[in-house]
């Protein structure tokens, strides 16, 4: 229905008036496919059909990084594409790809640094002893904090990466730092 | 009292002049062939076919069909709904009294109380039949992954489908590429990928299982063809990569980054090949042999990286080959795609040698996900391509026999 593969679409609506849980959602597209004006009006549909890609390249599912990026460059306000791009690049540990794409979150109306950004900027500028916050944000107090407290608790390992794990984990297991230095 | 036996005995009369004989006498005409699906009309039918059921696509309250044979009685089908089901045996009897000539189709329909018959359809039952059976795989419609899948044979001259290999039997793995020897069920091949992998060889009745890769080939075979001899299969090698466009409108694109043919001899166990089948800067594929088994042709184009997909443009060569020997010869150009502009795939020889049928698409060999691929046809004598008229439209398609989407 988003590609007006109409014949497709009416194919699956068909299975799904079948069953107790989609029944009524189908029932309400095929309203929509009998009359395709009215899909433009449905927000759903709209939003995805705004995001089409119209500069053709392959997907292949073992580098969705370049995947990503080319939504992004398809769509500069593809909010998704941007998040994901984010959290593989934070899941690969590329910080530099990371901090080399911080300051586009203004272009997605982000109001504040998500908390794993944040925790990812603060290893990357201590690690580069640089500072790329990007302009009009800030670091929360908070997460500073918490930062300051991670590495006074790792000292106490005294370098053995066992006792880290162990004294780390309970309070900072779930924070990218965790994440980065023991995954 | 009397009008009123009057009026019963005539509607009687009337009533019996009706229904299940095919004998309407009161009936308007329409002058137009009716529409029915799939359009049976004006082809050629093999006289040992399934019969031919079809939907005839017409508002009506009831339906009757009359097939008349050139010598015989005709059989009359009626049915409440569009779908009509033609009895087998009856349908066998028209094939039979109608072979090598032409039997009728009246399509009658009835609305509100009047009967209303349509301009007759007609076909012809060909002297030759059809091999009775089609091997195909069935597998669910995905991409990527499976669950389910086995390799059927479906006998054509009923509706009868029996496997001949499920992978419920193998933990649930991937099998095709099944090939017979000159159609002959006693000798043909298939793959299976994952579990279990390898090329099993099928000959009278013995089975055994090959593994067709080497240090120097660069992959097991992949697509097979029997010489005629039965003895050599010619196989592509190939890296094949699958990617999935992003746009709306195309889906999938499979593209060959290396691509060589060898020839597998099933008697000695080797595998050969030469430089002019596999060349490290050309992509040859889809190999088939002449019915004399002295030419081998196949695909061939330049090798372009995969981010040019779309201008990667096969040739169709052959060449040479001496059966006596295992040698191969010289190279033929039989289609240029500098000639043509466009690329061909999936060559096949007619049985007698004459004509060439092969797919053209504006790039690549993979053209099942090709909307513009085409069926052509080469005149081997004269080298004049044609175009059949079995193509259908810009959005479907055709490859050869069963591989035809909509």
């Amino acid at each position: 229905m988003i590609n007006r593969d109409y014949a497709v679409g009416e194919k699956y609506l068909n299975i799904l008036e079948q069953t107790l849980f989609y029944r009524n959602w189908a029932r309400y597209y095929r309203g929509c496919i009998k009359d395709t004006a009215l899909l433009p009006g449905d927000q759903e549909i709209a939003a995805k059909r705004h995001l089409l890609i119209q500069s053709d390249f392959f997907a292949n599912v073992t580098d969705y990084n370049f995947e990503l990026n080319k939504l992004l460059e398809n769509h500069p306000d593809n909010r998704m594409a941007f998040e994901y791009y984010m959290a593989s690049l934070l899941l690969d540990k590329k910080l530099d790809f990371f901090a080399a794409n911080i300051s586009r979150i203004k272009n997605f109306g982000f109001k504040e640094i998500p908390v794993h950004y944040e925790e990812a900027l603060l290893a990357y500028m201590v690690n580069t002893e640089t500072s790329i916050i990007p302009a009009g944000y800030s670091i929360r107090e908070s997460t500073r904090q918490r930062f300051n407290d991670y590495f006074k608790t790792y000292s106490f390992s005294a370098g053995d990466p066992d006792q880290a794990v162990t004294l780390l984990k309970k309070r900072f297991g779930n924070t990218y730092w965790f994440y980065l230095q023991f995954k | 009292m009397h009008n009123h036996f009057i009026e019963t005995s005539v509607l009687l009369t009337v009533m019996l002049l009706t229904g299940c004989s095919g004998n309407i006498s009161k009936f308007t005409e329409i002058p137009r062939e009716p529409v029915i699906f799939p359009d049976y009309s004006a082809i050629t039918i093999p006289p040992n076919i399934a019969p031919l059921n079809f939907t005839v696509n017409e508002e009506a309250d009831k339906y009757l069909i009359n097939l008349t044979p050139a010598n015989g009685a005709k059989l009359s089908i009626t049915s409440k709904d569009n779908s009509i089901s033609i009895p087998a045996a009856g349908w066998k009897k028209i094939l039979t009294q109608s072979r090598g000539k032409e039997f009728s189709v009246e399509v009658f329909i009835k609305k509100e109380g009047v009967w209303q018959k349509f301009k007759p359809l007609f076909n012809r039952v060909a002297n030759d039949s059809i091999d009775s059976y089609l091997v195909y795989r069935l597998i669910d419609p995905g991409f990527e992954a499976w669950n389910k899948m086995g390799i059927y044979q479906r006998c054509l001259e009923n509706f009868k489908e029996t496997p001949i290999m499920i992978n419920d039997m193998s933990d649930h793995n991937c099998m095709n590429c099944h090939s017979f020897s000159k159609n002959n069920s006693n000798t043909m091949l298939f793959h299976m990928r994952g579990e279990l992998p390898g090329t099993y060889i099928y000959r009278n009745g013995k089975i055994k299982k090959v593994n067709t890769k080497t240090e120097l080939t660069i992959s097991a075979g992949v697509y097979p063809a029997w010489h005629p001899n039965g003895r050599y299969v010619a196989f592509s090698v190939n890296k094949i990569l699958q990617y999935f466009h992003a746009v709306p409108g195309k889906k999938i694109e499979v593209v060959d980054t290396l691509s060589d043919l060898i020839l597998y001899d099933t008697e000695t166990n080797i595998v050969s090949n030469c430089p002019a089948i596999a060349s490290p800067d050309r992509f040859e594929t889809f190999p088939t042999w002449s019915p004399d088994g002295r030419y081998l042709y196949f695909c061939c184009a330049k090798a372009l990286p995969v981010s040019k997909y779309d201008q990667i443009r096969y040739d169709v060569l052959r060449i040479a080959f001496n059966p006596e020997n295992k040698k191969f010869g010289s190279v033929d150009t039989i289609i240029s795609s500098s000639v043509t502009g466009k690329s061909a795939s999936f060559p096949r020889i007619s049985p007698d040698g004459k004509f060439l049928l092969f797919c053209m698409s504006g790039y690549g060999n993979f053209t099942i996900w090709h909307e513009d691929s085409d069926l052509y046809l080469m005149n081997l004598e004269t080298m004049e391509i044609t175009k059949p008229d079995i193509n259908i439209s810009n959005k479907s398609r055709e490859g050869i026999l069963v591989l035809s989407t909509y």
